[in-house]
């Protein structure tokens, strides 16, 4: 049994044998009544994401997990495969567990890869990955002046964008893996 | 580094918000003013954590909110006042919550009612958008004992807040319910509008129980400014304010998920 006190970011909590990741967590402690801890948490194999308080005295279930920063080699269809760039050893999930990552997937990623006990559980993204653009349409001229006029873009690995209007193709562009969302164009 | 196209794009979102609100509240005649950052009483709410600082050997803490100048500010004479300032608070890290952030408040004389309609007003005004705010009471919105509310609305205000939870607020007449709201929109907390308390000696009463609950948890006390109650004597009629986070505002127009996003400096380099 663990306690709300040692959650982190990256804890697994085990709710009724469902594994979740902590991704962001806050401790509150409110004018009345105990602390609590506010967590956003990742559902491990369907990746969907739910806010949940827990308060200061209830007990936990917490699963020893490990991260082990590996880069993505390829797919085989629904086989996504990692590598250990120290070691050489590789590691395939299947597609439906890592689902939400999927469409950001490139070659040579870095990600780290959850294990538990024997088995790779998933995987976590970097929160902002580089991309090149391998396709926008060209600004309009006469359509920068607002704070945020987007245009549609597709990336070097088919992931689809809204991007600012300044952006052109062959850009490197640094995308929000929480959000979707663009978040930057890297300087040259 | 941000590319010079990012920054203006970042900054146009900014400055498009502040102008807005510079334009509606001059219009409706307020006076916009500077409040101090360093000071030695900071908000004294238990759930809030100030940074602190040492300034010629003594404890100071860097401000939560700029509330307590502003009081001071209507007891000296200024009737409609209201300021954008930057504003600190440790433990705060998330998509919707950074340590330092921005904060608008304004006061003027007036009731409840009268608040949450120029609330309204201004989100319609500074986001372009005339669709009304919904207002739910507390017990409507099923407000959970971490202060969530659970609705299906999208952009809504939560009215009547239980008077344990007046904070600064006053507590209706009927003596039933703090007249206390907040606005929230697309899953964030806005912002927090009071009729304010201006009883020197409830007020009084409340800061003691606030430095009791904080020794309890074992965080700093710090001393009662004893000049923001004297500035409440001084006050004379109902006065409202409200506090409204200016960096959630930007992003609730601009559709931006993670406060990080509007940032113009990051200022830990966490990109790197």
């Amino acid at each position: 049994m663990a306690s709300t006190n040692d959650i982190k970011k990256g804890t697994v909590i085990n709710r009724n044998g469902e594994l979740w990741f902590v991704i962001e967590f806050q401790r509150v402690a409110p004018g009345k009544g105990s602390s609590f801890v506010r967590t956003r948490m990742k559902h491990l194999t369907t990746g969907k994401v739910k806010e949940e308080n827990f308060k200061s005295a209830e007990n936990l279930t917490f699963e020893d997990v490990q991260y082990k920063k590996m880069q993505y080699l390829y797919n085989d269809g629904n086989l996504y495969t990692f590598m250990d760039n120290q070691t050489y050893e590789q590691i395939s999930i299947a597609k439906g567990d890592i689902e939400e990552a999927v469409p950001y997937m490139k070659e040579g990623l870095e990600v780290k890869v959850v294990i538990h006990g024997e088995n790779a559980l998933t995987i976590e993204l970097p929160q902002k990955i580089q991309y090149t653009v391998a396709y926008t349409e060209p600004a309009v001229k006469g359509d920068t002046s607002s704070g945020n006029v987007l245009k549609d873009a597709e990336m070097d690995n088919g992931l689809k964008v809204r991007v600012p209007i300044f952006i052109e193709t062959g850009d490197e562009i640094l995308v929000n893996t929480e959000s979707g969302a663009y978040t930057e164009r890297v300087t040259k | 580094m941000l590319s010079r196209e990012d920054l203006h794009r970042r900054l146009a979102m900014w400055q498009d918000v502040e102008n807005k609100i510079h334009a509606f509240f001059q219009a409706r005649g307020f006076v916009h003013v500077r409040t101090p950052l360093v000071v030695r009483a900071p908000g004294m709410e238990p759930n809030l954590d100030p940074l602190e600082v040492w300034v010629n050997g003594e404890r100071h803490a860097l401000i939560t909110s700029p509330e307590y100048s502003m009081k001071k500010l209507v007891g000296s004479g200024l009737e409609k006042i209201y300021t954008m300032t930057p504003v600190f608070r440790n433990h705060e890290t998330g998509s919707h919550n950074t340590p330092e952030f921005s904060m608008l408040e304004w006061y003027a004389p007036g009731t409840y009612e009268d608040l949450m309609e120029e609330t309204e007003e201004l989100l319609q005004f500074v986001l372009e958008d005339r669709s009304d705010w919904s207002s739910v009471t507390y017990e409507q919105a099923a407000v959970d004992e971490f202060g969530d509310p659970h609705t299906d609305l999208q952009r809504f205000f939560v009215t009547r807040y239980p008077k344990e939870q007046a904070s600064l607020a006053r507590v209706s007449d009927d003596g039933t319910y703090a007249e206390r709201f907040e606005a929230f929109g697309d899953g964030m907390e806005l912002c927090n509008g009071f009729c304010e308390l201006l009883d020197p000696v409830e007020q009084r009463r409340r800061f003691v129980l606030e430095q009791e609950e904080r020794r309890q948890l074992g965080k700093t006390v710090f001393p009662i400014d004893e000049e923001l109650l004297e500035a409440l004597g001084r006050i004379k009629g109902s006065l409202y304010g409200n506090a409204l986070g200016l960096d959630r505002l930007v992003m609730l127009k601009y559709a931006v998920r993670d406060i990080h996003d509007i940032q113009l400096v990051d200022p830990y380099g966490f990109n790197k």
